[in-house]
């Protein structure tokens, strides 16, 4: 059984929320707690999977509940339920945030998400797995591609193509853009598959917004040295699969994206479990297997499924989601997204076509 | 002799101090940059000097051949009249200053700031003493420096308006969520109820109770309250829903960037214009959206709202004047094409509404100007649209049939050079 958590200031807000789910009680166990601090008591408490919180509250606001959380449990899914109608404010709060809602949401659109954040589950069951991808604030942007970015969104040449255009060379870059455009609250709210479509959805004003620059393009700890993850070489393959895994799927619009993405699990080891993912790379070398047996064998969970996970939480289209955790499964279904980037950075790795 | 001698040297110089002293002055009067001129008591030129020649490029004899006050213009020709009017009554000067429109004779408008000085008894003058001087520089800088502040004021006010238009959406955003989760659940509850309720009411029949259900039944005039409470949920629902889509629309409306120009869906700025102000128009007008399915353009959607909203405002007071209290309705269409030729975007307003008096066609995008009432007009709207709509390298332009309507035609290039950098 799925457990949420709503947190608000506004009583009334809570009452509505709980007579509406009322007929949801026996798949969901739901708590209404009114304020920030009576959340942050429950969260260190009972285990949850899910928080929708309000932004704007007196004495402990939003951030302070997605905060504590993060920490807490990073396994819970974090939702923003805010009636805030200024981008800026929210994308403050885009490092803790997996999913955001406007408020009013409609009742529909409420269950989708809390249905689509529960069965996240069925992916990824592991807890400590969970927890390395519930704790993740951001992915590394490489440095290069972050300051052309930067330049390019705040030019009045800036486009959705050309915003396409640079996204295309760098898998964080591109997730965090189509998960912003996917949201209620930035774009459509319909899981968008490509970056062209996203930055459309976001907006010429949205795009521009330092706050989103300062969201989305924080490598920091990417430059540290030692950092497990070369990430030219990551984003260079990964722009290979991409392209290979477009030419095999023509006229399916996610495939580009899926292949960008496809070992986007490897960046949120790099940032949670960075030992882990030296040394079962290391063993992987010298057993001359692929990473994703170690993975499997030592922890019960690979990159594959730990990225599709993140994306899901993110809120990207299920196809990618899918492909994207299913890639390493031998037993992904043939003709599928999964099994063509499979097939893609098998011929990659035999010297195909790039 | 001596004396005949010193009288005839006496003479002699004064008559050469004077052609000297004449020929100062008029080399004076000729060197001046100072317009001076006479005029007769019937308003022509009776004398020029060379610099209103110059200035006004033309030759004396044009200037003196003319008639009455032909060069003046139309608006100014009172002002001026007036003035000669205090002459003749025996003013001797102009303590202020007339500033009045000339005709250049390349056809442009001169301002020129003049002061008369009463010299119509003066022997050898018999006229009106002009002095003028060309100031047209100076007020165009003026008007320019006025416009300026006055976008400037009017930016301000509206990104004021637009704050608030953001909190007020923030405030009113939380309750809408909480009645919205409410009416679903009584909604609901309402049909489980009823369910409950049926059964309730086939038990009691079973016992034989039919009667007192009957009669219950009917004071509790449950046959109504079935056939209406349902319709009661949906009329709320579609209530709450519009107040979300009208909320929704005035934060796309307010929060549209201000500074930059970007690509924008004009489209989908009309239908959340026409939205913000369906207060303007819908006891007057219906409106109709007849949109072409636009690219997007470069612009500034923002600044281009406020053109769009102002144009929908003055068609929906156009009409209002039109049908009065008569109770008869206009139309307000608002309409997007793409111009492939022209390489532009059309955007046309048209209203059934009183049409431009003729006389106020040539003055309607200036600054200050307005044929509204009071409190209902400031007579900045229009002037603004043109400098958003020019400075995006596009035209407003209108056509009008007093007593049938009038359509505003603005267009804007599709690829829309920036006029400011170009010019910087």
């Amino acid at each position: 059984m799925t457990r949420v958590l709503f947190v608000d200031d506004e009583p009334n807000v809570l009452e509505g929320l709980r007579d509406m789910l009322r007929r949801d009680r026996r798949r969901w166990e739901m708590s209404f707690v009114e304020g920030g601090g009576g959340a942050i008591e429950l969260l260190n408490g009972e285990p949850l999977d899910i928080v929708v919180c309000d932004m704007r509250m007196p004495v402990v606001d939003g951030s302070h509940v997605l905060e504590a959380a993060r920490a807490l449990q990073p396994s819970a899914c974090r939702v923003v339920l805010s009636g805030q109608t200024d981008r800026e404010s929210m994308l403050r709060s885009i490092r803790l945030t997996h999913r955001f809602l406007a408020k009013p949401c409609e009742p529909d659109e409420l269950r989708r998400t809390i249905e689509s954040l529960g069965s996240l589950d069925v992916l990824l069951p592991l807890a400590a797995a969970r927890d390395a991808v519930g704790s993740i604030v951001a992915l590394p942007v490489q440095a290069d591609v972050r300051d052309e970015a930067a330049e390019m969104f705040a030019s009045s040449e800036c486009s959705p193509e050309s915003v396409a255009r640079i996204a295309a060379h760098d898998p964080a870059l591109t997730a965090n853009l189509l998960r912003l455009g996917s949201s209620a609250f930035f774009g459509t709210g319909t899981p968008l598959a490509t970056v062209t479509a996203a930055a459309a959805a976001i907006g010429a004003d949205g795009i521009r917004a330092p706050e989103l620059a300062n969201a989305i393009f924080d490598g920091e700890t990417a430059h540290r040295p030692g950092y497990p993850v070369d990430l030219r070489a990551f984003a260079e393959h990964s722009s290979a699969v991409a392209r290979r895994v477009e030419a095999l799927r023509p006229g399916d619009e996610a495939a580009f994206a899926a292949g960008l993405l496809h070992d986007i699990g490897k960046l949120v080891l790099a940032e949670s479990q960075p030992e882990l993912l030296l040394a079962f790379e290391a063993e992987a070398a010298e057993r001359g297997c692929e990473l994703h047996v170690v993975e499997r064998e030592r922890r019960g969970a690979t990159h594959a499924e730990i990225g599709g996970v993140l994306l899901g939480l993110w809120g990207l289209s299920p196809e990618i989601v899918t492909a994207v955790a299913l890639h390493a499964d031998p037993a992904a279904p043939a003709g599928s997204l999964a099994a063509a980037i499979r097939i893609a950075e098998d011929e990659i790795a035999a010297g195909g076509p790039a | 002799m001596t004396a005949q001698r010193a009288l005839e040297g006496a003479r002699d110089r004064a008559a050469q101090e004077l052609r000297e002293s004449e020929a100062r002055s008029w080399r004076l009067l000729s060197k001046t940059l100072e317009l001076l001129f006479v005029i007769d008591q019937d308003g022509r030129f009776a004398w020029v000097n060379p610099a209103t020649e110059a200035q006004l490029g033309y030759e004396a004899g044009e200037l003196l051949g003319g008639s009455r006050l032909d060069l003046i213009h139309p608006d100014d020709v009172e002002m001026v009249e007036e003035a000669i009017e205090d002459k003749l009554a025996g003013g001797r000067i102009d303590v202020q200053p007339i500033v009045s429109r000339i005709r250049h004779k390349d056809g442009s408008w001169r301002t020129i700031e003049t002061r008369g000085i009463n010299l119509l008894d003066d022997p050898v003058v018999h006229g009106i003493l002009v002095s003028a001087r060309d100031i047209t520089d100076r007020v165009e800088m003026e008007r320019e420096r006025e416009r300026l502040e006055l976008e400037r004021r009017v930016a301000q006010r509206l990104e004021a308006v637009g704050q608030l238009a953001a909190g007020i959406a923030h405030e009113i955003n939380t309750p809408i969520q909480f009645v919205g989760d409410s009416v679903r659940f009584l909604e609901e509850s309402y049909a489980d109820l009823d369910v409950l309720r049926a059964r309730h009411r086939d038990l009691l029949l079973e016992h034989g109770l039919a009667e007192q259900v009957l009669e219950a039944e009917e004071e509790a005039d449950l046959a109504y309250l079935c056939e209406r409470v349902p319709s009661a949920f949906h009329r709320i629902t579609d209530g709450v829903e519009r107040v979300t889509t009208i909320v929704r629309a005035m934060q796309r409306f307010a929060h549209a960037p201000r500074a930059e120009r970007a690509p924008a869906n004009l489209d989908e700025a009309l239908g959340a214009t026409a939205t913000v102000s369906r207060s303007e128009y819908k006891y007057v007008a219906d409106l109709e959206l007849d949109l072409g399915e636009l690219p997007p353009v470069l612009c500034n959607v923002g600044d281009l709202n406020q053109v769009f909203l102002n144009l929908i405002v003055n068609a929906a007071h156009a009409i209002a004047d039109r049908v009065g209290d008569s109770g008869e309705r206009g139309t307000i269409v608002v309409r997007s094409r793409v111009e492939p030729d022209m390489g532009n975007v059309l955007v046309e307003v048209v209203d059934d509404g009183c049409g431009i008096d003729p006389d106020a066609r040539e003055r309607i995008f200036e600054p200050f100007f307005t044929t509204k009432d009071v409190g209902r007009g400031t007579g900045q709207g229009l002037a603004i649209s043109r400098s958003i709509v020019e400075q995006h390298g596009g035209s407003i332009t209108f056509s009008s049939e007093l007593g049938k309507g009038t359509t505003f035609s603005v267009r804007i290039p599709l690829q829309c050079g920036d006029v400011e950098a170009e010019a910087a």
